[in-house]
């Protein structure tokens, strides 16, 4: 069939292409102008030592006076498929799978039974307090139970927190969000009234979407993983193969109806989650030296990238005007979710201590566990797809506001005084010591080179004999009082030389990783030796890791049988 | 009197301390030191076979280079010391690691992680129940000031 078009068609056409280029320029020139911020805000905040996350969210709250050239488009489809999917994929690519499974009862505690009952305790007290229907009030209670510890996770690093800590309170933020986006979408789907609610039917979805979503995972992470990154040895292709599976595995559990041709979907995050995982845990072992390292490295700028826009589109998003509107409704959500917070994490921690008693969860790892619960992309994507055609206009702004108040006070208050309140518990006291270690240790070290050059300036004649052999003396004692003050730190802490043993250990296998690339590449050994040693090294790593978490840590306090565990230790 | 005497361990930090204590009593007695480290269940249980084995490797790389630290710390660089690491219940461990030495005598040392032990007492009481040798506690305060690294 030839089509003929008329004149006027065509010029409308082209007008409509030319305000499309012109939407799509201006959509990227503020893409690029945001990435510029959060590159200029990274660099300010890693200087004084503050978040760079919630520094991103305090820039982006101001940065919307700048009108066009920050207008992104914020839709949830955007966070939701494009910007989610990559951050929970490498979450997972660095998640020990012994280590998640070592505490992986703990963590489905609080991911499903935490997330089922806080949203119907919050969608009860909102609905009791400002006056939201039901399906709206459990809609938001639904979405403000996914915690996004990114934040978190990266002061716990920075602090030297225990990394069981970390795994717990990122283990219960990947599932979470999971179960959180499920329970919302069948408040929303009881309110649309498409499907009368029960709980029968509530159950039967959550397992079939669930399961359908690790399923998904599971399957294309173990292809990709035996497949594509055991058999293809180049470094590019295997990267472009997991962005490929992060993206992939989330958009086929989500539209897996239009594959099977019916109306079904599966959980797009779970997908994500069991993908990375098993890239992760399985794949990495099979891959080459170089294609870890780009693997690493693309990942690590990937998820810089997404995290800044992420973080400045909240700041963007929120308004501090309709905040202050919305007071009463506001701080009604911040305290029902921080009380909330505060007797789930205590009461299912008791209960799965209870039930595990060798993996018991210590008094402050839930205290942190409860000021750790920031909220984020997920909260806000979700409630952004809340619209008049579901709630009335008035409903969606207060859910709308309450959210934006929630994920706002978690990230500045809570953000900004998780390391003050961790310091406090004694999670950071091992860090504080060994920086005490290292500056006497540098002092030492710096004397040394003072010493050596005022040596060198005697011997060539630049200085006089005798006055460089005096300023050689004078160094020395430095270093023997430096010396004196290193011997003095070490008697107070007798666990730093564990501490400086693992390290070493550590420095040593990371040479000898290297010693083996060079090899590998200068063709002396066979690709298939250099694959079988890195993972010897890998799991000679991992072997110290674990054994830095169970052998090394503090001892567990005596306990009876009937102990719910409030100690102030941090054991294994 | 016995050789060697075992110490025993399952980790803990204060162990650092614990140990120097005892290799201190080793070369006053003039005997040789048994470090016997237990990777216990209520740790370590969870952990399959291969992945096991290679903890075990690394845990003796670690004890080794301790025990040669402390050796040099003490002067004692002519003490006979070695590592001997089991996996499975204290107890049991220790019973079967002084059978098969004989005539020896056993040090706990503390604080340990007590995940099945009402107390250390009773962590004590069940090992002397199964050893005919003399079995006592080292904590960290029965050690010497330590020495110039």
């Amino acid at each position: 069939m030839t089509l003929v078009m008329s004149g006027a068609g065509a010029a409308i056409l082209a007008a409509e292409e030319g305000e499309q280029l012109s939407r799509f320029v201006a959509q990227e020139s503020a893409v690029v102008f945001l990435l510029a911020i959060a590159a200029l805000v990274t660099v300010i905040a890693s200087r004084l030592r503050f978040p760079f996350t919630v520094a991103l969210v305090v820039v982006g709250l101001f940065a919307s006076v700048l009108g066009e050239l920050v207008a992104v488009d914020i839709s949830a489809e955007v966070i939701l498929f494009l910007l989610v999917p990559p951050l929970l994929f490498e979450a997972t690519l660095n998640l020990p799978w012994p280590k998640l499974r070592a505490d992986l009862f703990p963590i489905l505690m609080f991911a499903l039974i935490g997330t089922a009952v806080g949203t119907l305790a919050i969608g009860a007290l909102v609905h009791w307090t400002v006056a939201v229907p039901w399906t709206a009030a459990f809609a938001f209670g639904a979405l403000i139970s996914a915690t996004d510890p990114v934040a978190v996770i990266a002061l716990f690093k920075t602090l030297g927190a225990p990394k069981r800590l970390a795994i717990l309170v990122e283990g219960e933020s990947l599932f979470n969000d999971a179960v959180a986006v499920v329970a919302f979408g069948l408040a929303v789907t009881a309110a649309a009234g498409s499907e009368p609610f029960t709980l029968g039917n509530a159950i039967n979805d959550f397992l079939v979407v669930s399961a359908g979503g690790l399923g998904i995972g599971l399957i294309l992470g173990y292809l990709v993983s035996s497949v594509f990154l055991a058999r293809v040895d180049d470094p590019l292709v295997e990267t472009s193969i997991t962005l490929a599976l992060a993206y992939g595995s989330f958009l086929l559990a989500e539209e897996f109806g239009i594959v099977v041709g019916r109306e079904l979907h599966f959980s797009g995050i779970l997908a994500v989650v069991a993908s990375g995982l098993m890239v992760g845990n399985v794949g990495m072992h099979n891959t080459s030296p170089s294609t870890r390292l780009t693997l690493d490295n693309f990942w690590e700028l990937l998820t810089f990238l997404v995290n800044s826009m992420v973080f400045l589109v909240i700041g963007l998003a929120i308004s501090l005007e309709d905040l202050a509107d919305h007071f009463v409704p506001v701080v009604v959500a911040i305290i029902g979710v921080l009380v909330l917070r505060i007797l789930l994490i205590h009461a299912l921690a008791a209960i799965a201590s209870w039930a595990q008693p060798s993996r018991r969860v210590p008094g402050p790892y839930r205290n942190v566990m409860i000021w750790a619960g920031l909220r984020g992309a997920i909260s806000l994507a979700l409630v952004l797809t809340v619209d008049n055609t579901i709630f009335d206009d008035e409903t969606v702004t207060t859910l709308q506001i309450m959210t934006y108040g929630v994920v706002l006070f978690t990230l500045l208050i809570q953000g900004t005084t998780i390391s003050v309140f961790m310091e406090r518990l004694g999670l950071t006291s091992k860090i504080d010591t060994e920086l005490t270690q290292q500056r006497h240790q540098a002092r030492i070290y710096m004397s040394r080179a003072g010493q050596s050059e005022m040596a060198r300036l005697g011997a060539d004649g630049v200085l006089f004999n005798d006055m460089a052999t005096s300023l050689g003396r004078t160094y020395q004692r430095a270093i023997n009082d430096e010396s004196a003050r290193l011997r003095s730190h070490f008697s107070g802490h007798p666990e730093l030389e564990v501490s400086m043993l693992l390290q070493a250990r550590r420095d040593a296998l990371v040479v000898e990783r290297s010693a083996l690339n060079e090899i590998l590449f200068s063709g002396l050994i066979d690709s298939q030796v250099a694959h079988d040693l890195t993972i010897e090294l890998d799991n000679r790593m991992a072997a110290l890791d674990l054994l830095e978490e169970r052998w090394e840590s503090d001892p567990l306090p005596t306990f009876s049988g009937t102990d719910d565990g409030e100690s102030d230790n941090h054991g294994r | 009197m016995a050789d060697e005497l075992v110490y025993v361990s399952w980790g803990g930090t204060g162990r650092v301390a614990t140990l120097r204590s005892a290799m201190e009593r080793a070369k006053t007695e003039e005997r040789g030191l048994v470090y016997l480290a237990v990777l216990d269940d209520a740790g370590f249980a969870d952990l399959d076979e291969g992945f096991l084995a290679v903890v075990k490797d690394e845990l003796q790389w670690l004890l080794d280079a301790q025990l040669e630290l402390t050796k040099t710390q003490l002067n004692a660089e002519e003490l006979p010391v070695r590592v001997i690491i089991r996996g499975g219940d204290v107890a049991e461990q220790v019973s079967d690691v002084v059978t098969a030495l004989g005539d020896t005598e056993v040090i706990i040392g503390a604080p340990v992680p007590l995940a099945r032990h009402q107390s250390i007492e009773a962590l004590l009481a069940e090992i002397q129940g199964q050893v005919d040798v003399p079995v006592s506690l080292v904590t960290a305060d029965d050690a010497e000031p330590r020495r110039a690294p």
